[in-house]
């Protein structure tokens, strides 16, 4: 087999087994008391600042940074397990997701002092909180093709363009914004930029996007002559596209490319444990493969993991692992239509039937969040040497 | 962590790339032992790989035999390697000696009779399905006695009939029968149920093994052939609608391997290791029935021939998907304690 799709397999050290159970506790005395709802994609749909507060009191939001920027040195792999504890519990945590998962990380590998100085401390208190200013109304997966550009004048820079299905700009305080800073040449991944753009500031306009569920999380973010200083350019001017796909191996990983129906599938058994008619071979079979998929995804992510811990390349299998979570995603709600009859319901009083309408009306952003179905299998192809 | 010893995985596999050859595998298919082959194997040890040295074994770990019987898989191997090596765990964790013979096994059979007359055992029973019994020269079988007691035989297949049958790759399953077939008490050796459960596992990771390798290959070949072949004045994998296929073929073995590699590597603990190989086998098993029809699709006509070696692999991973159980008999196990414990299953995994 290719090389780059060789995947070591990694197993949890005991002392990472102790933390997830103080995880667990944590979320079951939250649970217990009531503080959040469990939800399928809260890590897109749920935005409690109250919650992404209580987790920093932990130390677990930005985590993985160092002691001197508010962050606590820990592993990746700890930051796995809290993660995935949290998406298991369909706890809350879209406020601070993208600062913690993305952002950080890219301003501690790309960013200067100031920045590091200036953001990381907020975003460990889970305080702060970032935006991903990628996508244009005409460029989506062909995203090198943005027309979001940065202008010098004298000593400041003038940006001018819309980013568009940007989730909780309406919430959150700074976006990283992908933009041009040269004129597009036959090498259009060439002469982009990042740069923090303060979603306050003048000239920056936001319009809300409703989605086909009736909620707004999506926005059209506009900017109007929004001026920025040298400061907020992250890392080199013309290296954007570089820098941003960097990080896309643990956009593309993580748990939360699995996780986003796990709350349905655990409600699902619920119901059928207290169900005796529905306890037949074909559930106990469904159930069974469910199970087999959803450990053979963590196996996988888990490794992924640990690659990323030392430094590994691992974009390629890190596509992989989208591409069979966002299909095992809308495996459970196909699965649980099957196995319990009953019908979605928003406003239901059963659990079962909320969560369900909930998976399902969220369904299509799947596999089109963060590289659709069919880019992340053309970057695949690609790394075959197709 | 115990990690594979890479050198012996390379020589392995370079002796099974010299020598499990295309020709070699269908003589096989067409009753030809390769004797040579075997003999090789045997000679470098990688027989009793996984028994200790100074039980006469070459040592190494149950791990890095999991890690040949991949590579085993990914060469079609037509021979009962698998059955052999987990045989003589069985006969070195039970405390006898090695046999210079060559070992089959059958996985587990709750209706054979045992009757034991002072030294002597009586057996009645059939056999179903036992690989390549014409190239061993034991049957070595767990069987539990109405009493709930279980017991290893080892029995000569000298002393019973065999009605000969294949799976569809061409590999011999044929069916045993003793009709009172007496043996001695070195051949009836009293095993504890944790003991039968191990050999049940090793056999199902054993198969699965075999799979992953299999699946791997024809991901290889697919990618070959995609790469090679011309259509409309250009390779079929700069097609797009290939290079979405070959992406899905991709992550199927990828993560069958992954899930495959887990299962080896869980061997130290017991209940866990259970767990995972019944995950393991159930995943690769579903992964078939999507992998095999892309890696056809994409050879097209070609690799609907004999003269292409493709089916030797597809035939295998559709006839090893169902054996020591198929996705659907694991699955509703695995279903049947989620669904019954008191626990969530967030907590069960």
């Amino acid at each position: 087999m290719e090389a780059s799709l060789q995947l070591p397999v990694s197993k949890a050290s005991n002392s990472l087994t102790e933390f997830r159970h103080e995880v667990r506790a944590f979320i079951q005395k939250e649970l217990d008391a009531e503080s959040f709802q469990p939800d399928c994609d809260s890590w897109l749909a749920g935005f409690s600042r109250e919650w992404s507060m209580k987790m920093a009191e932990k130390g677990w939001v930005g985590m993985t940074f160092p002691k001197e920027y508010g962050g606590q040195g820990e592993s990746n792999l700890k930051r796995y397990v809290v993660t995935e504890e949290m998406l298991a519990a369909g706890a809350p945590v879209a406020a601070h997701w993208i600062a913690d998962r993305q952002t950080g990380p890219l301003l501690l590998k790309y960013g200067t002092e100031y920045q590091k100085q200036t953001f990381l401390p907020g975003i460990c208190k889970g305080e702060v909180y970032f935006s991903i200013g990628l996508s244009e109304p005409n460029a989506g997966s062909d995203l090198a093709n943005i027309h979001t550009k940065a202008v010098k004048e004298s000593d400041e820079w003038l940006l001018n363009g819309s980013k568009i299905w940007t989730s909780g700009a309406h919430l959150q305080d700074y976006m990283i914004v992908l933009c041009r800073t040269e004129k597009q040449t036959e090498k259009k991944h060439e002469g982009l930029s990042q740069f923090i753009v303060d979603l306050r500031a003048k000239g920056v306009s936001i319009r809300p996007i409703t989605l086909m569920t009736g909620e707004e999380h999506f926005n059209e973010v506009f900017f109007e002559n929004v001026r920025l200083s040298d400061e907020m350019i992250v890392g080199k001017l013309g290296e954007g596209w570089k820098q941003g796909m960097a990080e896309l191996a643990f956009e593309r990983s993580g748990p939360e490319r699995f996780l986003s129906t796990y709350p349905l599938l655990e409600e699902m058994i619920t119901v059928l444990k207290q169900r005796a008619d529905a306890n037949s071979t074909y559930a106990y079979t469904e159930i069974g493969k469910l199970v087999a998929t959803l450990v053979t995804l963590r196996r996988m992510s888990f490794s992924i993991a640990q690659l990323l811990e030392e430094d590994q390349p691992a974009s390629l299998v890190a596509s992989l692992v989208k591409d069979l979570g966002n299909q095992f995603e809308n495996t459970i709600i196909e699965t649980a239509r099957m196995l319990i009859e009953s019908e979605p319901s928003s406003h239901s009083e059963q659990k079962y039937e909320r969560l369900l309408a909930k998976a399902m009306l969220h369904s299509p952003g799947f596999t089109l969040r963060g590289g659709t179905t069919e880019i992340l299998r053309s970057i695949v192809g690609k790394g075959l040497g197709l | 962590m115990i990690t594979i010893e890479r050198m012996l995985v390379d020589t392995t596999e370079k002796l099974f790339k010299q020598t499990c050859t295309k020709e070699l595998i269908n003589d096989a298919e067409n009753g030809t032992f390769p004797k040579t082959f075997w003999n090789e194997l045997d000679s470098m040890g990688i027989t009793t790989i996984g028994v200790p040295e100074d039980c006469n074994g070459s040592g190494f770990t149950k791990l890095d035999a999991f890690a040949v019987l991949k590579i085993a898989g990914s060469f079609a191997a037509p021979i009962p390697l698998a059955e052999s090596i987990i045989a003589n765990w069985q006969y070195v964790e039970l405390g006898l000696p090695l046999p210079n013979t060559k070992q089959t096994i059958s996985m587990i059979n709750e209706d054979v009779d045992l009757q034991q007359h002072s030294e002597t055992w009586i057996i009645n029973g059939t056999f179903n399905r036992v690989p390549f019994t014409q190239w061993a020269d034991d049957l070595v079988s767990p069987v539990k006695t109405p009493t709930g007691k279980w017991y290893l035989l080892k029995i000569p297949l000298n002393l019973t009939t065999t009605v000969p049958d294949s799976n569809i790759a061409g590999e011999s399953r044929n069916k045993v029968i003793c009709k009172n077939t007496s043996l001695n008490s070195s051949q009836v050796i009293a095993m504890t149920p944790e003991h039968a459960a191990q050999f049940i596992h090793e056999t199902l990771l054993g198969r699965t093994m075999m799979m992953a390798g299999a699946l791997q290959q024809i991901l290889t070949m697919s990618i070959h052939h995609a790469k090679e072949r011309q259509q409309f004045g250009r390779p079929i994998g700069k097609f797009q609608a290939i290079k979405q296929q070959l992406a899905v073929l991709t992550g199927l073995a990828t993560s069958a391997n992954v899930i495959a590699d887990s299962a080896a590597t869980a061997t130290v603990d017991n209940i866990q290791f259970q767990n995972e190989v019944k995950i393991a086998k159930t995943y690769v098993s579903q992964s078939i029935s999507k992998a095999v029809p892309i890696a056809h699709q994409i050879h097209a006509a070609i690799g609907f021939t004999h003269e292409h070696p493709l089916h030797q692999y597809t035939r295998r991973l559709w006839s090893w998907r169902d054996e020591y159980g198929s996705e659907a008999f694991w699955a509703k196990q695995i279903g049947e304690n989620v669904i019954s414990s008191s626990k969530s299953l967030w907590k069960q995994l």
